[in-house]
């Protein structure tokens, strides 16, 4: 579920701005760190937190896209992959400076509840609840606001929705800052169950461009569809074999899928229904 | 219309780079004997081995460059050939008592028919989906090799041979430029040649290239092969300096990312840009270290400074520092270096 | 030569089939833009293929050129199959086309987009790149980047970079589109020189009727993909089909746009 969170953000980036955000794992950073603070400092319950967590990261978000990737919109892809590493490593730099390379991690959910023979963490369970909604609302927005109805248009072609009197700009500013909310809800929720530190954040990154790949790139369901595959096969491959195996299979998994269908998952649906 | 008379409009603007040609070459061929006279000028061990990481560094960059720069096809895969070549290097001398000379042979050749043959799975994607599909190739090499420990000696690695490994500083610095100075000549004949030209007009536009006869497939897969051999051999030579290694760090992925950033923050596409990149990433930051500026490599000041020089130059000189250079108009036009 | 082949029957054209397309088809999802479409380009012709906007002619270069994919059908260059060939390798068999929408190498100079193919040392001492260059007045700006070219210049380097590697077949999408009447008039002229002096056979798309008309030996006129006459530019003219689907009742022989 959190990697459905940080796919899908990724993918809308993707669409919208045609920009690979390496830099999303930092949003999670932010969203974790957001949430610690509250709940360690101001005594915050953790899911209180993460509404704070989303509107802290769609802010950056939109700083984010006025301040630098607006500037190179208009450039080759690797320019803003390069420029949004840059802003990773800087923001590492910093989180470092400020939060130490120590993880942190919200202990508020003790002890699991036991389904069936099967162990389920409390937190765990309370997270992917939580995740599921912020999904459904990401959802809704998309399909029936009018900025989400202008949003696709955008992804789309960006030139002529421009043409047809929407502001393409406040578009990318809004993409840019609801992925940041997402990955910052994904960050204030994983913080509940795993520690974090600063530097934690760039290997959800990269596992999260995984799943969006795999789900078809700029495509927002079929990066959901991917995270929940993905997220459950690795678990039940690190069950049933050893978890060595199950990680070089994650990765063979991306380059078979690539290879025998580039545009992901998303494609192969849409085939399937024509 | 009459045929006209016979022009020499091609062949003074071929005399024209030719001239060119030959005063980079002088230059390259001056730079290379300071190259060579470096050693003398170092007062310790210690920042000779500076000197030859720095070198290291920038041949790994003009090897990705080889590939990457010219056809346009970002490569964040490198690590996976840079840690294969260790590990070829590696076990060559650790299991099987090769020489030297005959393991890193073995890396060249090896890592290149690896590359190439990743190429023909990959290189039917086009644009960022190769980027993409070469972010997982490390992380798999990786697993593979911890996977398969009872041949690879497994998580933590090994070191190599003593006998093999104990040499002056001054050999592997001597080594280790006379192979960079390989890697450049090998890219300035790519890049002047037809050969190189046929790289670029598939990055410029591979469609085109393509109804002009040009078969991006073997082009593109020979490119990749020739970069990956040489990457590989770096590799195997990471590990002869270093005497030891580990799947952890020679599949890091920072390998795969600091070479794009080096090559391409230096100057896309170009050859000069690699090695700009490597002073300024490698060379500088040890600078600093020595200076008491930063206290290590990685620490939060060398993060963010990396982070704000990368998002200064990409904002501001979009081709790289050497690039940049190149599209001014002090630059002769269409003169690639 | 394969004469058994030749399925086309069109009396008075002279001579032997170069290119052949043999019931050609290709749709996208529900879009039929090539249904079906046989056709024939002779030696040292120049062919016209017209239609309205989204006809299927540029379609139907592609599929000649193996850029996009036959649904089924055959092209024969030269009486032998290439319909299952990449591109590259029809192209190296003699058949370039140059794009619609222009396509040269941006960020490469004039020179080098010209010698691209064959390399600068060999085609330095070929006079034929040079040549073609100074007809079109591209001389001058061989250190250009390509991309600084005005549109109508890069459609020019396209086609000069094309001729110069001696093809036997070229199709050309709308050379004329966005080209001044004075370099018309360059670009007739230059056509007629590659024909002539090198032995190039046509096959030409365009929407500049009068040009279509004076260039061309044989017409070929197709709507949403099909056929719809063909003939010599006289018979074309006098078509009433065509001037239903096409001209429209306005058309006057001969009149510009
Ligand atoms: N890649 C594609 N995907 C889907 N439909 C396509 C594609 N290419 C062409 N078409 C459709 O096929 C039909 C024929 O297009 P084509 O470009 O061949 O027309 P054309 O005759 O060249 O038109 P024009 O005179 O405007 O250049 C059109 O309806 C177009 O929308
Ligand atoms: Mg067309």
């Amino acid at each position: 579920m959190i990697y459905a969170l940080m796919a899908s953000g990724l993918n809308l980036i993707f669409g919208v701005l045609h920009v690979l955000n390496i830099a999303h794992g930092e949003f999670m950073f932010g969203g974790a760190f957001v949430s610690w603070f509250m709940w360690n400092e101001l005594g915050f319950h953790p899911l209180l937190t993460v509404p704070f967590a989303a509107v802290a990261m769609f802010l950056v978000g939109v700083v984010l896209q006025v301040g630098l990737i607006e500037r190179v919109m208009k450039e080759n892809i690797v320019v803003s992959l390069i420029l949004l590493f840059g802003v990773s490593l800087a923001v590492q730099g910093i989180g470092i400076r400020l939060f130490s390379v120590n993880p942190r991690v919200i202990s508020h959910y003790e002890g699991s509840f036991d389904i069936g023979g099967v162990l389920l963490a409390k937190s765990r369970l309370t997270v992917a609840l939580a995740a599921i909604p912020v999904l459904v609302l990401v959802h809704l927005y998309l399909k029936y606001s009018k900025y989400g109805i202008a949003t696709k248009a955008t992804a789309q072609n960006a030139e002529i929705a421009e043409a047809c009197g929407i502001n393409v700009q406040r578009v990318r500013y809004v993409t840019m800052g609801l992925a940041g909310a997402m990955a910052g809800v994904a960050g204030s929720l994983t913080i509940i169950i795993l520690p974090f530190t600063p530097q934690s954040g760039f290997s959800y990154g990269v596992i999260a461009f995984v799943v969006a790949v795999v789900g078809g790139l700029g495509s927002f369901y079929g990066s959901i569809v991917a995270a929940v595959l993905l997220g459950v096969g690795q678990n039940v491959l690190a069950w049933k074999t050893d978890q060595l195996l199950s990680d070089a299979l994650i990765y063979l998994f991306l380059v078979a899928a690539l290879v025998i269908r580039p545009s992901g998952l998303a494609s192969l649906a849409k085939a399937g229904t024509r | 219309m009459s045929l006209l008379p016979l022009t020499t409009l091609g062949t003074t603007a071929a005399a024209q780079l030719r001239r060119r040609q030959l005063v980079v070459i002088s230059t390259g061929m001056g730079m290379a004997i300071l190259l060579f006279a470096l050693p003398q000028f170092l007062s310790n061990a210690y920042q000779t081995k500076i000197a030859t990481e720095t070198l290291l560094y920038m041949g790994l960059a003009v090897s990705w460059t080889l590939f990457s720069g010219f056809s346009g096809y970002v490569s964040f895969g490198h690590a996976a050939f840079f840690g294969l070549g260790a590990y070829v290097t590696g076990l060559a001398t650790q299991r099987h008592d090769l020489g030297l000379v005959a393991a890193l042979s073995l890396s060249f050749l090896l890592v290149g028919a690896f590359a190439s043959a990743v190429g023909l799975l990959t290189l039917r994607l086009r644009g960022h989906y190769f980027a993409i599909a070469t972010l997982g190739l490390a992380e798999a090499m990786k697993a593979t090799v911890d996977w398969g420990h009872s041949y690879t000696l497994g998580t933590f690695g090994f070191a190599l041979p003593i006998d093999i490994v104990n040499r002056a500083q001054e050999t592997k610095y001597y080594v280790m430029a006379t192979f960079l100075i390989v890697v450049v000549a090998v890219g300035i004949a790519i890049l002047w040649s037809s050969y190189g030209l046929r790289l670029i007009a598939i990055r410029e536009d591979e469609i085109a290239a393509e109804a002009l006869g040009i078969s991006p497939a073997l082009t593109k897969i020979s490119a990749l092969g020739i970069s990956g051999a040489f990457t590989g051999l770096f590799g195997g030579l990471f590990a002869w300096t270093q005497g030891f290694l580990t799947p952890e760090a020679v599949f890091a992925p920072r390998w795969s990312l600091e070479l794009v950033v080096m090559s391409i923050v230096g100057g896309a596409g170009t050859l000069v840009g690699p090695l700009v990149g490597g002073l300024v990433f490698y060379l500088l930051p040890e600078v600093l270290i020595e200076n008491k500026v930063i206290l290590q490599r990685r620490d939060e000041l060398y993060l963010m400074m990396v982070g704000i020089v990368l998002i200064i130059v990409m904002l501001f000189a979009k081709q790289g520092i050497f690039g940049t250079l190149q599209r001014s108009r002090f630059w002769p036009k269409g003169f690639r270096l | 030569m394969n004469s058994g082949a030749e399925s086309s029957t069109d009396s008075g054209r002279a001579g032997e089939v170069v290119l052949e397309l043999i019931k050609l088809r290709k749709s996208f999802g529900g879009v039929v833009a090539v249904g079906g479409l046989d056709a024939t380009v002779h030696q040292g012709e120049i062919t016209g293929l017209i239609g309205p906007n989204g006809s299927g002619k540029t379609t139907t270069f592609s599929l000649i050129t193996g850029t996009t994919r036959a649904d089924s059908g055959n092209v024969l260059l030269g009486g032998e199959e290439i319909t299952s060939w990449r591109t590259h390798r029809i192209a190296n068999r003699g058949l370039l086309r140059t794009f619609q929408l222009t396509r040269v190498f941006p960020q490469m100079t004039v020179f080098e987009n010209l010698t691209v193919r064959s390399g600068a040392r060999r085609v330095t001492r070929e006079s034929l790149v040079w040549e073609l260059a100074e007809i079109v007045g591209l001389h001058t700006k061989l250190d250009e980047y390509a991309g600084a070219l005005s549109f109508g210049q890069q459609k020019l380097l396209e086609l000069v970079r094309a001729s110069a590697l001696q093809p036997s077949v070229m199709l050309l999408d709308e050379p004329f589109a966005g080209v001044n009447e004075t370099m018309e008039r360059h670009l007739v002229d230059f056509i007629q020189h590659v024909r002539r002096e090198r032995k190039c056979s046509f096959f030409l798309i365009d929407h500049e009727m009068q040009l279509i008309m004076e260039l061309c030996d044989h017409i070929y006129v197709i709507a949403s993909g099909s056929l719809i006459c063909e003939g010599p530019p006289a018979v074309v003219q006098a078509d009433q089909a065509t001037r239903q689907a096409y001209f429209g009742s306005g058309f006057i022989a001969g009149a510009r746009r």
